[in-house]
């Protein structure tokens, strides 16, 4: 490993650490700035001004934010996250029951997304003007002004309440968990959700950076210099072509951990986006600081990862 | 050889009886619309938990369908003449889920809990009635029970416990009822911090179900209780099941994934009917919608404007449009199920021409933009409601439909639960659109909505007639029904008079299940059906 | 200009995403006007009627017109649309042209906290602020557009860091321009272009993001319409009235569609070297 790139790789661990120090920062004084508590659900319809006062002291709520803060990022540097305000499981422990379904879903898109983009986008690039290149550049453009939830619904609409071919939401069957035929049913329609509108994002920018690339001088130059099409393709264009697919499957990455919210909402999907969604409601701030903690560890982990990838993809770019 | 056949019969025989009583009963897959927060009666306070408690705890009373009370963990009791005293004779042979006998000093641990101040439990109020409580639930020096020359709760031997009362109360009965009164065990429970116990989360009760697993957010398991004191159950075991989403709870229930849910959509109950293999079940309930405001701000302070307001919105029509007729039009605080329910108090009609007279006597006339004026000033104000809630957020644009052909402006502000319920008790609001959960006796929520005493606490909209505190409080201290109706009929004529609020109605509870499972009584009190769950069975059919 | 102009319109897709842009604008700006109904006049007795021709896309859960509740809609969604991402642009503009300028430590410390708010999901910053704060139209334009600031500021910076080593850069310096002069009239003038074609795409992004809350419950609040607020009332009819989730999401995808078409036939109608269809 060259010099230069150690230092480079400390650099950024450093910044990267700064800022989950930041992120947590300003999550923290947002949930604290806001008006009322989880007390109140936790007490529900019966609500009383008393029992409130003595839910928010037993869950901490009353002593300074910066004590509270303290508090919690203190503990989570020892790794514990805490327990949720609403049920007292460990956060840890919520998150990882979640994990599952949630990367099974998305890793799931990400793979028919990638499966099915790549190829496609390198046939339009390739063969462009052609009407693979107008399908293409279609299909993509029209995945990508889709609103996830309403795919997700008009999917429901006509695979489950049409053709009652598919089951409309969930993981799987009560009592059936053990079914893999079932389970995988009920993966069709939200992978396919997620996966249509990831794979509209990815071939527009395997085509447009392929395009980029097959125009660049040292293409034409090995074309000049008689190789074939097939060889300048594979070898050098598609190469530096994939840097910026790199780059975006790993904006997408956020999404990987973070869960697809809406899809996950619109098709009951017990996954960690739920979890969010549901803890942000009910003002469970532990989980939300859990979920928001792992989630930005995760994506700035892959920029890092992805960062040092590129120096291998592409020898030109060096670091100061 | 013989030998041989012989044991093959034997198991044969020994496996098929087996079999036998194994399909005889049958599990029940019951939907939820949210996770519990926690299974132990006197600190749970959501409407999950209370569903969730009633198969796994008993209480002393239970309720029958005309809201009366009769036996179940006591066998019979006495009141003294004077209505201070009641001794209660509990059943013998009772045993907790984990076979430790049920005495009466389960019931004292479980009461003397629910006064204690270190615990958190709303339910502390209904047992105002108790001798020392003020003593006992003070905030600065709480006394001990044993430091009280009154004790309230008395266990006299082991099948035997009394109760002292400070003041005759009529409600003390009804109050012993789940889900908010079921008995916790003492054995397991005594010198533990209530609040934080891992029992919440491993329940043991003496109820026709054991609790066997909760899965968060999952569901909950509970299983058949062989030792229990009426019998066992005739279903194997009850299943919660918890989908937060209401479409997705029908189509589970479609699709077989559930046997039993609440609430369905309403448009959707016409086509359920239908479908072959399920039914709906409707009965009567005590929760009730209203739209009320400030008493104390303009505008809502001019009694013209308030019955204006009233006629404004056409109830018997959302009643028969919205909610497919599954309510009754509400005319004040009780619902039709109630004792306390008075039919000869009407609600106001619905008259937009007399709502405009009205306001136009009180000096509001159409400004420039369509929208009434008086004195420079608009009449306009924010109506605030639960925004999680999709029968209160309908509720509220329909009424502010109504308001608007009379010329009101109504703001709709969709708050999120934390928030709303804060300003609420902070009476931080002009109007509101609530839905409450009534107590199936009038007292609890009558006194504590209405009495000028309760400003800081239910009655935040700040109302206060001292007729009305007379006799909310004459009706609390008396202990014969027919006084009491008395005093509440009077209550609920000056109610309407005055018009604090417009009472709209209460929404029925509508479950759909299916055809094979016989046996449910619609108690026609919140989450009534499911005290019914020890006597369901399975017809195959 | 004029030349960039012609390129744009012979192109099929600058006509096409620039016409479906317009008709949703217009429609948006001409709402009181063109919808044959107010969105929020209820008729009881009128619920969940299929499209008809009193009705043409049919009514819903209280009886209102859904034909004049998508087109008042869309005046929901373009207003926090275009409000988000004027704020997106004018923060993530003047960050990214700091960065690009400047260079060394401002550059440094402002993609750092570009890249900060990039690590946080957009959707759980946003929903936090949301639902915690409330959903006020205001509220919801701040917060997303304090989520898509950082992506702008990069792609701006780039354009000037690319510009900074040009030639009239010096020439101006030269002949005595302050940096602000220089900014303002060469640097960003020249990455007008990329900055417009951002503008679009933005556009498109914002309305997504936007009736994904409105989805959740946050966004516009009832009578309120706003299409992803249509969309979620009209999922539990799905069986029964079809027509109150689609339409809406329907009217989401042609707007966001004509924007990105816009967004496409603009970057090759100002630079038709970088072109990327024939």
């Amino acid at each position: 490993m060259a010099p230069g790139l150690r230092s480079y790789v400390l650099k950024r661990i450093g910044f990267a650490a700064l800022m989950l120090l930041g992120v947590s920062v300003i999550l923290f004084g947002i949930m604290r700035l806001a008006p009322g508590g989880p007390e109140a659900v936790l007490i529900g319809g019966e609500f009383s001004p008393d029992a409130a006062a003595q839910i928010r002291q037993r869950l901490g709520l009353d002593r300074p934010v910066a004590l509270q803060y303290l508090a919690w990022a203190g503990a989570a540097l020892r790794g514990d996250l805490g327990q949720s305000f609403k049920t007292g499981d460990s956060v840890s422990s919520l998150i990882v029951d979640r994990l599952g379904p949630t990367i099974q879903l998305t890793a799931g898109a990400l793979v028919f997304a990638l499966v099915v983009a790549v190829p496609l986008g390198v046939l339009a690039a390739v063969r462009r003007g052609t009407v693979w290149d107008s399908i293409g550049s279609a299909v993509s453009l029209f995945g990508v002004s889709f609103p996830s939830f309403w795919l997700g619904i008009m999917l429901i609409l006509l695979f489950s309440e049409v053709l009652h071919v598919l089951p409309p939401s969930g993981l799987s069957e009560y009592g059936q968990e053990g079914n893999l035929g079932a389970r995988l049913r009920h993966t069709i329609l939200p992978t396919l959700t997620l996966g249509l509108i990831q794979m509209a994002s990815f071939m527009r920018f395997t085509r447009s950076s392929l395009l980029e690339a097959l125009r660049q001088d040292y293409v034409r130059t090995a074309r000049a210099k008689g190789l074939g099409q097939a060889r300048v393709v594979w070898r050098h264009a598609l190469r530096n072509a994939l840097i910026p697919v790199v780059t975006v499957v790993g904006l997408s990455l956020p999404t990987l951990v973070g869960g697809a919210v809406l899809t996950e909402t619109v098709f009951a999907w017990p996954g960690i986006g739920r979890l969010a969604v549901g803890a942000v409601f009910e003002r469970d701030y532990p989980v939300i600081m859990g979920v928001n903690l792992l989630v930005a560890s995760v994506v700035i982990v892959a920029n890092l990862v992805t960062d040092v990838a590129y120096c291998f993809i592409d020898p030109r770019i060096s670091y100061r | 050889m013989r030998t041989i056949l012989l044991a093959v019969f034997v198991v044969v025989l020994a496996s098929s009886g087996a079999g036998e009583s194994l399909a005889a009963g049958k599990d029940m897959v019951i939907g939820m619309s949210g996770d519990a927060t926690s299974l132990n009666p006197v600190i749970a306070t959501d409407s999950m938990s209370y569903i969730a408690e009633w198969p796994l705890f008993d209480s002393l009373l239970e309720l029958d369908a005309s809201l009366n009370v009769r036996p179940l963990l006591a066998e019979s009791w006495e009141v003294s003449r004077d209505g201070l005293t009641y001794t209660f004779k509990l059943k013998k042979g009772v045993r907790w889920h984990d076979g430790k006998p049920f005495t009466a000093r389960d019931v004292a641990f479980t009461f003397y809990s629910v006064l204690n101040p270190k615990v958190t439990t709303p339910h502390r109020a209904y047992f105002d009635a108790l001798a020392g409580f003020p003593e006992l639930t003070a905030k600065e020096n709480p006394k001990r029970p044993e430091e009280l020359a009154v004790k309230p709760i008395e266990v006299v031997d082991d099948s035997t416990i009394r109760f002292r009362l400070r003041y005759p109360s009529g409600s003390f009965l009804a109050v012993l009822v789940n889900p908010r009164a079921g008995i916790i065990p003492e054995h397991l429970l005594k010198g533990v911090d209530l609040n934080t116990a891992e029992f919440n989360r491993k329940p043991v009760g003496t109820g026709p179900f054991k609790f066997v697993e909760w899965r968060r957010g999952e569901r909950i398991v509970m299983e058949a209780n062989d030792q229990y004191h009426a019998g066992r159950p005739a279903l194997n075991r009850l299943i919660f099941r918890i989908i937060p989403d209401a479409v997705v709870l029908l189509q589970e229930l479609r699709a077989g994934g559930v046997d039993f849910i609440e609430n369905p959509p309403l448009t959707e109950v016409a086509r359920l009917k239908q479908t072959p293999g399920l039914k709906v079940l409707v009965a009567d309930n005590t929760s009730y919608s209203y739209f009320g405001w400030r008493q104390d701000i303009a505008p809502f302070d001019d009694l013209r404007v308030r019955r204006a307001l009233n006629h404004a919105i056409d109830v018997p029509t959302i009643v028969k449009e919205v909610l497919q007729g599954y309510a009754v039009v509400a005319n004040g605080q009780f619902p039709p199920g109630s004792w306390a329910y008075d039919p000869s108090v009407k609600p106001y009609a619905y008259d937009a021409n007399r709502a405009r007279a009205l306001l136009a006597e009180s000096g509001w006339k159409p400004g420039p933009d369509g929208v009434l004026a008086k004195d420079g000033k608009r009449f306009s104000f924010s109506v605030r409601h639960d925004q999680a809630n999709q029968t209160v957020k309908d509720t509220a644009v329909i009424v502010q439909e109504y308001l608007k052909r009379i010329g009101v402006e109504a703001r709709l502000e969709a708050l999120d639960w934390p928030t709303f319920v804060k300003k609420l008790f902070a009476s931080e609001f002009e109007a509101i659109v609530v839905n409450w959960t009534n107590h199936h006796d009038p007292d609890p929520f009558a006194y504590t909505i209405w009495h000028s005493s309760q400003w800081k606490g239910r009655n935040f909209a700040h109302y206060k007639n001292p007729k009305v505190d007379e006799l909310l409080e004459q009706a609390r201290h008396a202990a014969v029904v027919s006084e009491r109706k008395k005093h509440y009929a009077e209550f609920s004529r000056i109610l309407m008079e005055d018009a604090p609020y417009t009472f709209l109605y209460f929404p029925q509870q509508v479950y759909v299940t299916r055809q094979a499972y016989e046996g449910f009584v619609p108690v026609p009190t919140f989450a009534g059906v499911y005290q019914s769950l020890k006597a369901v069975r399975w017809t195959g059919r | 200009m004029t030349r960039t102009f012609w390129r744009l319109v012979r192109q099929r897709r600058g006509l096409l995403g620039g016409g479906a842009v317009a008709i949703m604008i217009v429609t948006g700006a001409l709402a009181p006007l063109i919808a044959p109904y107010g969105y929020s006049a209820q008729s009881l007795l009128q619920r969940l009627q299929s499209p008809s021709a009193l009705h043409w896309l049919g009514t819903d859960g209280f009886g209102r017109d859904v034909l004049s509740r998508v087109v008042w809609g869309s005046r929901v969604s373009l207003e926090i649309g275009f409000f988000a991402t004027g704020l997106s642009l004018v923060v993530g503009t003047l960050a990214g042209s700091a960065a690009g300028y400047f260079g060394g430590g401002t550059d440094t410390a402002i993609m750092r906290v570009a890249d900060m708010f990039l690590s946080v999901p957009a959707l759980f910053l946003i929903l936090i602020v949301v639902a915690l704060f409330g959903a006020s139209l205001t509220n919801t334009a701040l917060v997303i557009a304090l989520v898509t600031w950082a992506p702008v500021a990069r792609v701006v910076r780039s354009e000037c860091l690319s510009l900074r080593a040009r030639e009239f850069v010096h020439a101006a310096h030269a002949l005595g321009a302050g940096h602000l002069r220089v900014l303002s009239r060469h640097l960003l003038l020249n990455a007008l272009p990329v900055i417009i074609v951002q503008t679009t795409l933005l556009l498109g992004q914002t309305i997504l993001i936007e009736s994904g809350l409105s989805y959740l419950g946050l966004g516009a609040q009832p009578p309120l319409p706003s299409w992803g607020n249509m969309v979620v009332e009209g999922r539990q009819f799905l069986a029964s009235a079809w027509w109150i989730a689609t339409f809406p999401g329907l009217a989401i995808f042609v707007t966001v569609l004509g924007f990105n078409l816009f967004g496409d036939a603009l970057r090759d109608a100002f630079d038709p070297t970088l072109r990327t269809e024939s």
